[in-house]
């Protein structure tokens, strides 16, 4: 391209504005010189230019460097009608060297396009020097080219270029590569095609290798379906991978066309042996049944480097083989061979890379509950390509869950209907149409049998209530629970600590009881009205169910899901976790508030039916109160929550004994000043209530005569409710109590 | 990643950093000065550039592999207490005061001699030499107590030259003499660089001492920098701190006959320009001031297109130096390709000047757009968001 062209050029148009001001802006730009005036092309412009590329020193003398960049490279800069609307494409000349890297696909013949930004030419013209940063962008791109520094070997091995290319697969890489072994070898697979005017998409939807039977030969060569000018057809796919110590160091762009290249190129894969022994008994086969199809043939070629963002330095390339036979029964070597270019199947390893996932530290996700909250939590934790999923939920869907509910189909229980859905993503999930009681009736262990995340968003307390009477994980299973209040004001969030302990119930008690020192949150859990209402979703029924817009709902269910991935990650603690979250006023934002809580003392009883638990929040405070009174005797009374049905008590806090309490040596006798109405405001704030008492022992556990004596009076005023009575001695906790009617 | 040489615009005074293909990083000198550290300031920011173009450990340090002192004057070594750490590895601070920055941690120093002579009416030491000094020391002190047994980042230190003043003894393992070659980086063999140590010689007796001692224990180092693994010498880097010209002179008497040792592709001009690394008479003094013919022809070893680079101050047509302008002619004639941190991308406005290192050599940054540079009118690109 010289000077000296193009100065007759008769121009249609008047160069437009954008034009002359692009002119304007090349021209003060260093390195560039720009030719002549510019050229029209349709309704857009081209302007040529030459950059003064500077070369490495050895290079300078002979003016091109050892990669095939000139000192002085044309560049054509094509603008479009509706420029600085839309960004110029830049072409360098044809006979630009096309083995560098990042240059887009293109043929022989054409201007070559160098890629010379990761992201939208579109969106680098409008973010700062503007144009400019365009031509910055050419002259960085040139000068890489030129000292061969495109491929930063730190990002890893550059795919191989496909510069023609119609064709496409999709499978998962991982699921394909799994079946690679050290020695070379092969495996059949049959997989789905779909082609139209001769260009196929074909998907690999089954990994189970197949057996080269008539089983394989009669699915492969029968099931096909055509019409007008495109047909789906089920294709044999012959899966080819070299020796362990077969590692190829050369980069080149994928050039095959026919089966003799293909042959070739399969020498350098280290797969030829196998591949041409396979295909032929493929082709034996397909000729027993009078009908030669094409056959999809992947080769996997190892690379010394991973491929850039990709985790493998295993590179499948792919072919589709339309053989022809020669007279006396060979095949041709002309025979054509397309490229097929793989597209990543959906899966874990796509939505892990895309989300930016880790991989997960547990086996198994239990979602409790797919109702409205349950069923965006789990999408979520899939989309993040996170699962295999076990899907709990007795329900069906019905037409009013489709104001909040993820899926949007009503016909069917609720858990089926979320697995199909968790099946589009290639992500394993079982349902069970059942409820958590059915569900665990015959293995109380079933929930924790693998180390399982198990997430109940059933704000069922039923469920809770089950959850609670489950053993122990012998794992680190969790239980993570999660709900909504008075119309999604406040969500929570808890994680059971270490061999769940503190356990979901624990948490849910230590909960009510952070709501005693906190009056805001008091106000919305404990205030008028829980939101609940029963509305009507049709005649003769109703829904008790919240009123909260789906918004609502999407905000909590996205944060909580992001704890819920974090956790299946491994970020979990040996505590217990709980977070309360509440939404502002404007209902835009959520402000999360997380405490931790430890192990919870479980006290021993004689009664075998009953349980008491102390939090280890109570148990702190009355060691800290037995260290005030070293040489007498103190004590309190013990608030928190009692579960008659299950026969459960959990101690939450102790509240001070009141000032006309008598301590002494061998002796504590619990005043009454005041403590009725501090029962009352605890009971009206947090729902808990008065359990029983507690004292200290300064010598020996066993209850006195004083203290049996104290336990037939408060029988009295308990009406048949059990109570509790405490004796702390040396770090252990005694309990002689009171049953009452249970 | 290419290879890479970076020179730092820091007025008359150097600061170079070297990233090899295996990202090792090697920096050579420093002179960060208040003003470069005063967000005020015009001053390019060259603490800030310098901790871009380096990584952190696994314990979250920044770290230079080696941090090359050539000699212990002030603009080489200013603002080191303040951005490195200096003492035992155990004693980094891993949460700075607020406001500071993290320390960059220096896990293997070299050191010429020099920092162990006592300081003398002709060589004073600032804070930050003195720093350097007991840094040095330590680390020598740390090798000898240990017979060079189990030394680890952060301990480590080589001395580049040989002094005969000082007690070499048990030293043998980290000393590398004038004209001997190393493989060793940070206590490995590398594969990304060799080096040849030119300078400084040692001295051998007072006439020595007279004449080389002033800015003349400069470590000079001639770098055989890899842009590849089948491409181990494709750039030679010419490094000599402000070593004058009778080191020069000395240098050319002892390779003019084994000219390879003297050669380069990248050539960073000693003491910034100064007239008295190509002379031996004073432009005030002298009527006609002769360049020594043996000291530039030492300097004139450059291969096809070699680079040339003035780290300094604007060389302007006039009586200053160093950077002297007469100086820069005598380069000029040696290669066309010649450079000055104080004038890139212009006299007003000074950045980094990144040399890429390719299997033709050395590659030097593409041209700035005037406006593009300027401080006072950059405009923040916009980040990206995602739809």
């Amino acid at each position: 391209m010289g000077k000296d062209k193009k100065k007759d050029k008769a121009y249609v148009l008047p160069i437009p504005k954008a034009i002359v001001l692009a002119l304007k802006e090349m021209d003060t730009f260093p390195d560039l010189e720009i030719f002549d005036e510019p050229i029209q092309n349709g309704n857009g412009w081209i302007i040529v230019t030459s950059f003064a590329v500077s070369l490495p020193n050895r290079a300078i003398k002979a003016g091109i460097s050892s990669t095939g960049v000139k000192d002085c490279e044309p560049v054509y800069f094509r603008f479009p009608a509706n420029y600085p609307r839309k960004a110029p494409t830049v072409f360098l000349r044809k006979d630009f060297p096309r083995n560098l890297p990042h240059i887009n696909p293109g043929s022989e013949d054409d201007f070559v396009k160098p890629c010379i930004y990761e992201g939208s030419l579109d969106d680098l013209l409008h973010r700062g020097l503007g144009l400019t940063e365009i031509l910055y962008q050419v002259q960085d791109w040139l000068m890489k080219a030129a000292s061969n520094s495109l491929i930063n070997p730190n990002q890893g091995w550059e795919p191989i270029r496909y510069d023609t290319f119609d064709n496409f697969i999709v499978y998962q890489h991982a699921k394909l590569r799994s079946l690679i072994t050290d020695i070379a070898g092969s495996k059949y697979l049959a997989v789905e095609s779909f082609e139209i005017d001769n260009i196929s998409r074909c998907s690999v939807v089954d990994y189970t290798p197949r057996k080269l039977d008539g089983r394989f030969i009669s699915d492969v060569t029968e099931r096909d379906y055509k019409k007008d000018n495109y047909s789906l057809n089920t294709r044999p796919l012959l899966f080819c991978w070299p020796d362990k110590d077969m590692v190829v160091n050369e980069y080149f762009p994928e050039t095959v066309t026919n089966l003799g290249e293909l042959r070739e190129k399969s020498k350098v894969y280290g797969t030829y042996k196998i591949f041409w022994q396979e295909i032929q008994s493929l082709w034996n086969r397909l000729r027993d049944t009078s009908r030669i199809v094409d056959v999809i043939t992947v080769h996997c070629v190892r690379r010394p480097l991973p491929l850039i963002n990709q985790n493998t330095n295993l590179e499948l390339l792919a072919y589709r083989v339309r053989v022809k036979f020669d007279t006396i029964g060979f095949a041709d070597k002309d025979s054509p061979v397309d490229i097929i270019c793989h597209l990543h199947a959906v899966g874990p390893e796509l939505l892990q890379g895309l989300s930016g996932s880790s991989p997960a530290q547990m086996e198994s996700i239990i979602q409790v509950g797919c109702g409205s909250l349950g069923s965006k939590i789990a999408l979520h934790l899939c989309r993040a390509g996170h699962g295999p999923f076990k899907l709990i939920d007795n329900r069906s869907m019905s037409e009013h869950n489709l104001a909040r509910h993820a899926l949007t189909k009503t016909s069917g229980n609720k858990a089926e209907l979320l697995k199909k859905e968790i099946d589009v993503f290639n992500i394993e999930a079982t349902p069970y149409p059942k409820s958590l009681q059915d569900f665990v009736a015959k293995n109380e262990n079933r929930l924790f049998e693998k180390n399982s995340l198990v997430i109940d968003s059933t704000a069922s307390i039923n469920v809770r209530e089950t959850l609670a009477s489950l053993p122990a994980a012998q794992n680190n299973s969790r239980v993570f629970q999660t709900g909504l209040y008075s119309e999604g004001k406040l969500g929570f969030i808890t994680i059971e600590g270490k061999g769940r302990n503190p356990r979901v119930d624990d948490l849910h008690a230590a909960m009510f009881d952070s709501t005693i020192d906190n009056k805001a949150v008091s106000n919305v859990l404990m205030g008028s009205g829980d939101g609940f209402r029963r509305h009507s979703t049709g005649q003769g029924c109703g829904s008790y169910t919240m009123v909260i817009p789906d918004t609502k709902i999407s905000m909590y269910s996205a944060a909580m899901a992001e704890r819920a991935r974090l956790a299946y990650e491994g970020n979990i603690q040996v505590d217990g976790e709980i977070s309360i979250g509440c939404m502002s006023d404007m209902g835009m934002s959520l402000k999360w508030e997380t405490a931790f809580l430890g192990k919870t003392h479980v006290v021993n009883l004689q009664n075998r039916d009953w349980e008491l638990r102390v939090l280890s929040s109570a148990f702190d405070s009355m060691e800290q109160e037995v260290g005030k009174w070293p040489d007498v005797e103190t004590g309190g009374l013990l608030i928190g929550r009692l579960c008659l049905a299950r026969k459960c008590a959990i101690v939450t806090r102790i509240l001070e004994a009141p000032p006309d309490s008598i301590r002494k040596s061998g002796l504590f006798v619990l005043g009454i000043d005041g403590l009725r109405d501090k029962i009352t405001n605890i009971l009206k704030s947090s729902g808990l209530t008065y359990l029983g008492t507690w004292h200290s022992h300064l010598y020996g556990s066993a209850p006195s005569g004083i203290d049996e004596a104290m336990l037939q009076k408060i029988r009295k005023l308990r009406l048949g409710i059990p109570a509790f009575n405490l004796i702390w001695y040396n770090r252990e906790l005694t309990c002689f109590a009171d049953y009452g009617d249970y | 990643m290419s290879a890479k040489i970076t020179f730092f615009p820091v007025g008359n005074g150097d600061m170079t950093l070297i990233t090899l293909i295996d990202d090792t990083n090697i920096l050579i000198d420093v002179n960060i000065r208040t003003a470069a550290d005063n967000p005020e300031d015009d001053a390019c920011d060259v603490a800030s550039e310098l901790r871009k173009r380096i990584k952190t450990d696994d314990k979250g340090r920044p770290y230079v592999d080696v941090f090359v002192l050539s000699h212990p004057d002030k603009d080489h070594c200013t603002g080191l207490q303040n951005h490195f750490h200096l003492g035992k590895p155990n004693d980094y601070v891993d949460e700075p005061p607020e406001g500071e920055e993290k320390k960059i941690f220096v896990r293997e120093i070299w050191s010429s001699p020099m920092v162990f002579r006592r300081a003398s009416k002709n060589h004073t030491l600032t804070e930050d030499a003195k720093a350097f000094s007991t840094e040095a020391k330590r680390r020598v002190k740390q090798y000898k107590d240990n017979y060079g047994v189990g030394i680890t980042d952060g301990d480590r230190i080589l001395i580049i030259g040989e002094d005969e003043d000082q007690k070499s003894e048990g030293l043998e393992g980290i000393l590398k003499k004038q004209g001997e070659i190393f493989y060793a980086i940070n206590g490995t063999h590398s594969t990304a660089a060799w080096m040849r140590v030119l300078g400084p010689f040692s001295l051998q007796n007072e006439e020595d001492e007279k004449t080389l001692v002033k800015n003349h224990s400069s470590i000079i180092i001639q770098f055989h920098i890899a842009a590849d693994a089948s491409h181990q010498d494709a750039c030679l880097f010419l490094t000599g701190g402000d070593a004058e010209v009778a080191i020069w002179n000395k240098l050319w008497a002892k390779y003019q006959y084994n000219l390879d040792n003297l050669k380069y592709d990248l050539l960073q001009i000693p003491h910034h320009c100064s007239w008295h690394v190509l002379s031996f008479d004073s432009r005030s003094q002298c009527d006609d001031p002769k360049v020594d013919a043996d000291a530039i022809s030492a300097l004139s070893q450059a291969n096809e297109g070699a680079f040339i680079i003035s780290t300094s101050r604007a060389i302007k047509d006039d009586e200053t130096d160093p950077p002297c302008y007469a100086a820069k002619q005598e380069y000029l004639k040696i290669s066309k390709n010649f450079r000055c941190t104080g004038e890139y991308p212009n006299e007003t406005t000074h950045e980094p000047m990144e040399f890429t290192i390719a299997v033709d050599g050395i590659q030097p940054p593409g041209k700035k757009k005037m406006s593009a540079g300027g401080a006072g009118i950059a405009i923040i690109s916009e980040p990206h968001s995602h739809g």
